[in-house]
């Protein structure tokens, strides 16, 4: 699962409440004494971050990724600060979990009896928030765990063995692979008094946020996913469209990184999946912007104004959007 | 040429913001770019050895070419400043390669 995330740099959230991190540590100072030291270097063990001293807001630099009821609270005035803490706390322990399973799912963790036992504090921790926020809830996130996890493997089988997948494969797994990013804010919209109809703009609104992020970083990342071995969306997405265009199954294997390479460019992929982020976002910003939830529908707007520029040069030029990304450390050290 | 213009064509900061660009537009430049890094040697030693500065001559006159002339050359530092991003992926990581689609 990718969460993705690019650090917005015009949007500034009012943030009246603790930071996610202070959150975290509250409710690791719940667990039992031998977890502590594993749950306080989470970041680290799970390969998304360097050190162990790294911190959860270190990681994600999106708001939005562990803070979503936070950025629904101004659409729901009756939702208290408390409420909107619980709420966010919920979200993240969910996103943090299912960020653990995944990378279990696919081997880049492994997975320790210590591990296991964490996972099940945070499910553990979430369901009760949850249950407390909006009797019912709970049960409503596990579900989703389930739904999540069937989607991650459904996802790494049809990779691993480079099934070719249209983009509507493609979008029904990504976001089967999502549902454990909406029971917090559906729960925060319900404990404010939120209609059906608003809890369902909830859903739609949140549905573009995390399609479109993960649809921006399957297409920059798509290189290091398929060096890991597990392979890509690109590529699978790719082989599609190359059968479609030569009217016969494209069943070799490459292997050779250049061709599979040339192959994604030449598919032109990565810019129909940008284009998708595009359009994701944009349902974001409409469904946002019904709702009244302003912090989002800027936050969509910048990642739209964003693409608008990524797009046109990932059509001129096949790869920009990886290259740009392998680049970004040397720009921003010496461009600006 | 205007005066105007030859002063941002000899403007060092120019040069390598055209040279990300051509990088950025062209996969091939940038395999051959990232080849001819990962061939510089790394050492220690603040003197540049000579199959260094050989190979660096290489990689600067692949650099005029793309960029049809008016390249200084990249010195011995910017290049090994490009290796450690490029070929090694190492610089600043504690700022950005592990987090998730960074801002390009």
């Amino acid at each position: 699962m990718r969460w993705g995330d690019a650090r917005p740099t015009l949007l500034c959230l009012p943030s009246p409440m603790n930071s996610i991190d202070a959150l975290y540590a509250g409710f690791v100072s719940t667990l039992p004494e031998a977890l502590l030291p594993l749950a306080r270097s989470l970041p680290h063990t799970l390969g998304l971050a360097p050190t162990e001293q790294a911190t959860w807001s270190d990681v994600f630099s999106h708001p939005v990724t562990l803070e979503a009821p936070h950025l629904f609270a101004a659409a729901f005035p009756g939702a208290g600060p408390e409420q909107v803490r619980s709420a966010v706390l919920a979200h993240a322990l969910s996103v943090i979990e299912a960020f653990g399973t995944d990378r279990i799912a696919d081997g880049q963790v492994r997975a320790t009896t210590e591990l296991t036992s964490l996972l099940v504090e945070l499910r553990r921790g979430r369901d009760a928030i949850l249950e407390d926020l909006s009797p019912g809830l709970g049960d409503v996130a596990r579900a989703a765990d389930r739904e999540t996890n069937e989607a991650i493997l459904e996802e790494n089988a049809l990779l691993r063995r480079l099934g070719a997948a249209t983009f509507e494969e493609y979008r029904r797994i990504s976001l089967a692979k999502q549902a454990v990013g909406f029971p917090a804010s559906v729960a925060l919209a319900r404990s404010a008094g939120a209609t059906e109809v608003e809890q369902e703009l909830v859903r739609r609104t949140l549905a573009g946020v995390w399609l479109g992020l993960q649809f921006e970083d399957d297409a920059t990342d798509w290189e290091d996913d398929w060096r890991r071995g597990g392979g890509a969306w690109a590529v699978s997405l790719a082989r599609r469209r190359l059968e479609s265009v030569s009217d016969q199954p494209a069943d070799e294997r490459p292997t050779e990184p250049d061709l599979v390479r040339r192959r994604v460019h030449r598919m032109r992929v990565l810019h129909s999946m940008l284009r998708g982020a595009r359009h994701q976002y944009r349902t974001a910003w409409r469904y946002a912007r019904v709702l009244g939830a302003v912090p989002i529908l800027r936050w969509a707007e910048q990642r739209m104004k964003h693409l608008d520029v990524v797009i046109p040069l990932e059509g001129r030029h096949a790869g920009y959007v990886v290259r740009a990304m392998k680049l970004a450390p040397w720009a921003r050290e010496i461009l600006t | 040429m205007s005066a105007l213009a030859s002063q941002t064509i000899n403007d060092p900061h120019v040069q390598l913001r055209r040279l990300y660009t051509s990088l950025l537009e062209e996969q091939n430049r940038f395999d051959e770019f990232k080849q001819l890094l990962a061939l510089y040697p790394v050492t220690d030693s603040d003197e540049e050895s000579e199959e260094a500065q050989s190979i660096r001559a290489k990689l600067n006159a692949r650099i005029n070419d793309w960029l049809c002339g008016h390249f200084d050359g990249l010195s011995a530092a910017q290049v090994t400043l490009w290796r450690s991003i490029v070929v090694e992926e190492r610089i600043n990581v504690a700022l950005s390669p592990w987090k998730e689609s960074n801002v390009y």
